[in-house]
């Protein structure tokens, strides 16, 4: 029998490929490197919590170990949330090795204090799914409702002159459909998880935000385990996860991408300039609002785009 | 003790909780927070405590569940249940029987603006037993025509019973609802039959014929109109692509709040339809919310994945999965609350019978049927309770008795509907919705 | 006790007004910008969380009414046992069904201080979220207290 049992919460559905490709997978490398004396019974699809609740499951013990979205808690995560902001990478690789390095430097030790991380990431760049409408300039997003996923994005949807609107992920077919929507953000990957394909014609490539993730751990489970049994956990942490990660969802995009587009028009932004100046006020209105509360937002920043151009030329992307 | 063991502990406390008369909701708490503490660790279980209500009350889903209660509500308030029975009463006026005949059609009816069988066993009991009494009809036909005709408040879009296999399942709330239409229309149809068989067999039953004076058809069915407008009004702007379900639930209240303020229903009125709603709303989110704990505790005894792993090995054959689950959920509704047990059940069967091939939209209007005999089965059956609590005069034997025959008629739908999954199937088919 | 639980009625009733005047603004106003080709414009970009949050008081201010007699009981078994025993037995589960309502109670407190302390807002009207923990203590405080009432001096008494 296992010494330990670990039981990792989740909120994707079990047929998704994070479910067999990462966490299934990181469970059975964890059991192979110690010998089978950890055994970690992953729970997909909420069956272990809600999606909101993912941090604190893992803190209070209901959930040895959680997978969850910062910024489905909104303004509780506010530095880890710098990697929302648009712009910053073009691939889920870069992104999650950046993140990392940020979560490394112990710049965000101060958000994570009450459980033990095991690492963090990102997804691809988000784009714009449009109905009826296709959108290539900022005329045609004017006043349309689109789906934002966190408050951060939110505010880059303001810039933009689109309408926010707030929806729980799993009602976005069924609002497109009715047009209580008019579009959404979504990465690639994810497109066709929520059938999301059906519901949208255009699909506007802009890569306009990157959701942050992160993988942790409750701290007495990991303070019960022998220093042997440690050191697995530890050499399942960081880095080599977080890029594992990544790549995941790099892959998914190109899968999802080709699949979305079979059935669908893809267009690009004419005006890009005027997306920039928007996205960079977006930005602004973040930062300085972080500052504003006292928090190094700034400083984080310029770290985290240092991380970004680090991560490029270590991993050869462009 | 492993996960499965504590698991199957937890569950007979539950069930030894509830024949101490520990509150439903109360046992799933306990045992659920007992299993977890032992499971996990006591931190963890006072944890999920705090969890369950909020998930319960945070779940935009379940909007629907109070507004589609108020929709009913405001509809008896507005009379619509009264319309509804003088409709049906006109329609099978002159027949020996025509009463009960009326109370099963108007019970379908007000089921299409109601998505509890409670309330609308309650409402149309309130409206048609003392004409029942009055015209003769034999108690115990009247009490089981009205607890059967209850039980089409959850198989008649809109439904609480299938938006809760909906969210569990995480099928299509709109689907699951098309998906109930005809296996609502075959109860009435059986129904039906029921009280013609038991009128042959023992036509005192009847008590006298209703008032000999037929009208034209047109006329007999106008007080039905403003039922019929709403149901099209909220289901065809569902299924015509102009609203999300949740907003359905609350365009058919305010419509109906419209109907009820047109016909001269005030403040008391409103204040009383507000108040059943709140008590009834109270009663199921209590009970939702301990489901949703015991749930966590379901989840980490690895039961449902356990007991898929024992079926897969004993190589039972699909019919005999479906057959044993059928069994299990007619025998359990005996003693079980109906909401309780889809939240408990559908979690541990469901994947047994997507594991068996079956089609999971098919399965939660079996498992709707299933749970509405547990309705009317004695000794706890909800709908049984209602009436006997709307009409005291009545002995609750006789009423267990009078829907006996009803029980019959269910088990035969059950096994139709089972036999001949199109009829569950067509209509979702036809909107092109599978 | 009545008036306790008359006050969270009144306030559950409130939400539930909320509740439906929320979706059913959220499609007439949706109605009206499509017809006018968004000439009038008076969305509610946050009408679900609107409606979520009024679900959540709703719930929560029901529970008062919910643990005074509200809850569903299998009494089949229990049917020809004495009343001493029966009215023992159901005196013992409000006292339980109280005590875990004020456990609640105590946790929700606990947790609006936390999530004050840390600022966590709704993702879309930006609410403080220690609001609505803040609600829930008091919901449940006065759920446990009606219930540990109904457990020591029982049902009879309540009535008169
Ligand atoms: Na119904
Ligand atoms: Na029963």
């Amino acid at each position: 029998a296992p010494e330990a049992t670990l039981r990792f919460a989740h909120f994707m559905p079990a047929n998704a490929w994070q479910h067999t490709e990462l966490f299934q997978a990181w469970a059975d490398s964890v059991a192979q490197a110690s010998d089978g004396r950890i055994a970690v019974e992953v729970y997909p699809a909420q069956t272990l919590g809600k999606a909101p609740q993912g941090y604190d499951n893992a803190r209070n013990g209901i959930a040895e170990i959680a997978w969850t979205v910062q910024g489905y808690t909104a303004n509780r995560f506010p530095l880890s949330q710098l990697v929302e902001l648009p712009g910053l990478f073009q691939t889920a690789e870069v992104g999650s090795c950046a993140f990392q390095q940020l979560y490394d430097s112990g710049a965000l030790d101060a958000e994570y204090a009450d459980t033990h991380v095991l690492f963090v990431h990102t997804h691809g760049p988000g784009h714009l799914h449009t109905g009826r409408r296709a959108v290539t300039t900022l005329d045609d997003l004017k006043g349309l409702r689109i789906r934002r996923p966190t408050a951060v994005i939110g505010t880059l949807l303001e810039e933009l002159g689109a309408e926010p609107v707030g929806l729980p992920a799993p009602a976005i077919y069924e609002s497109a459909q009715r047009g209580v929507i008019d579009g959404f953000l979504l990465p690639w990957e994810a497109v066709a998880g929520f059938r999301a394909d059906e519901v949208s014609d255009h699909h506007t490539e802009v890569g306009l935000y990157a959701l942050a993730f992160v993988t942790t751990m409750n701290k007495g489970a990991y303070a019960r385990l022998p220093d042997d049994l440690k050191a697995v956990i530890d050499a399942h942490s960081g880095r080599t996860w977080a890029l594992a990660a990544g790549r995941g969802y790099d892959r998914g995009d190109v899968g999802g991408r080709a699949a979305t587009l079979a059935s669908g028009s893809l267009q690009t932004v004419e005006d890009r300039a005027a997306w920039e100046a928007a996205a960079e006020r977006a930005r602004e209105r973040y930062l300085s609002d972080l500052e504003a509360r006292g928090l190094p937002a700034r400083a984080t920043y310029a770290a985290l785009e240092g991380y970004v151009a680090d991560c490029r030329t270590a991993l050869g992307a462009q | 003790m492993s996960p499965p063991e504590i698991g199957l502990a937890a569950i007979a406390a539950l069930l030894l909780l509830l024949v101490l008369r520990c509150p439903v909701a109360l046992a799933m708490i306990l045992t659920g927070l007992g299993g977890f503490a032992l499971l996990a660790s006591p931190e963890a279980a006072l944890a999920i405590l705090a969890n369950g209500p909020w998930d319960v009350a945070t779940n935009y889903a379940f909007t629907l569940v109070p507004l589609f209660l108020l929709m009913g509500n405001l509809a008896a308030q507005a009379g619509l249940s009264r319309d509804l029975f003088a409709a049906a009463r006109r329609l099978l006026a002159g027949w020996r029987g025509g009463l009960p005949l009326a109370a099963v059609l108007a019970s379908g009816g007000f089921s299409a603006v109601s998505g509890s069988s409670l309330a609308t066993a309650a409402t149309m009991a309130r409206v048609a037993l003392p004409e029942m009494r009055a015209q003769g009809t034999a108690p115990r036909l009247a009490a089981g025509s009205l607890a059967a005709g209850g039980t089409l408040g959850i198989m008649i879009p809109p439904s609480i019973a299938l938006l809760l296999y909906a969210l569990i399942t995480q099928q299509s709330v709109e689907v699951l609802f098309l998906a109930g239409v005809l296996p609502g229309l075959l109860a009435i149809l059986l129904y039906g039959a029921t009280i013609a068989v038991l009128l042959r067999l023992r036509p005192e039953l009847g008590g006298r014929a209703t008032d000999p004076e037929r009208e034209p058809l047109g006329r007999a069915l106008k007080p039905a109109l403003p039922v019929l407008a709403l149901f099209l009004l909220v289901m065809g702007g569902l299924y015509g692509g102009l609203f999300t379900p949740t907003e359905a639930a609350g365009a058919g209240a305010f419509l109906t709040l419209l109907v009820a303020l047109a016909r001269g229903v005030r403040w008391p009125g409103l204040r009383r339809a507000l108040a059943d709603t709140l008590g009834t709303t109270a009663a199921i989110f209590l009970i939702i919310i301990g489901a949703e704990i015991f749930g966590y505790l379901l989840s980490v005894s690895r039961i449902p994945a356990e007991t898929v792993a024992l079926i897969r090995d004993l190589g039972l054959a699909p019919w005999m999965v479906l057959a044993a689950v059928l069994v299990f959920f007619i025998l359990l509704g005996c003693v079980m609350d109906s909401l309780a047990m889809i939240l408990l059940t559908v979690p541990v069967f469901y994947p047994l019978i997507v594991e068996a091939g079956y089609d999971p939209i098919w399965f939660g209007i079996l498992a709707v049927v299933a749970v509405e005999l547990g309705l009317i089965t004695p000794p706890v059956g909800m709908n049984l309770f209602v009436i006997s609590s709307v009409a005291p005069e009545v002995k609750s034997e006789e009423v267990m008795i009078g829907a006996l025959p009803f029980v019959v008629a269910d088990l035969l739908r059950l096994a139709i509907l089972a036999a001949f999954p199109i009829i569950a199937l067509a209509l979702p088919g036809w909107f092109g919705l599978l | 006790m009545q008036r306790l639980v008359a006050l969270f009625d009144a306030l559950a009733g409130l939400a539930l007004a909320l509740l439906l005047a929320v979706t059913a603004a959220g499609i007439l106003t949706r109605v009206l910008f499509d017809l006018t080709a968004g000439g009038v414009d008076l969305l509610l970009s946050d009408a679900v969380e609107m409606a979520t949050y009024a679900l959540l008081i709703t719930v929560f201010a029901a529970m008062p009414r919910a643990l005074r007699g509200g809850a569903v009981t299998v009494e089949v078994f229990s049917r020809t046992w004495p009343v001493w025993l029966t009215t023992a037995l159901d005196r013992f589960w409000s006292l339980t069904f109280g005590t875990l309502a004020a456990l609640l109670a105590w946790r929700y407190a606990e947790e609006s201080l936390a999530v004050l302390a840390r600022g966590d807002t709704t993702q879309d009207m930006q609410l403080p979220l220690w609001i609505f923990y803040a609600f829930a203590a008091p919901a449940f405080a006065a759920a446990g207290f009606v219930a540990l009432r109904l457990g020591l001096f029982g049902a009879a008494r309540e009535r008169r």
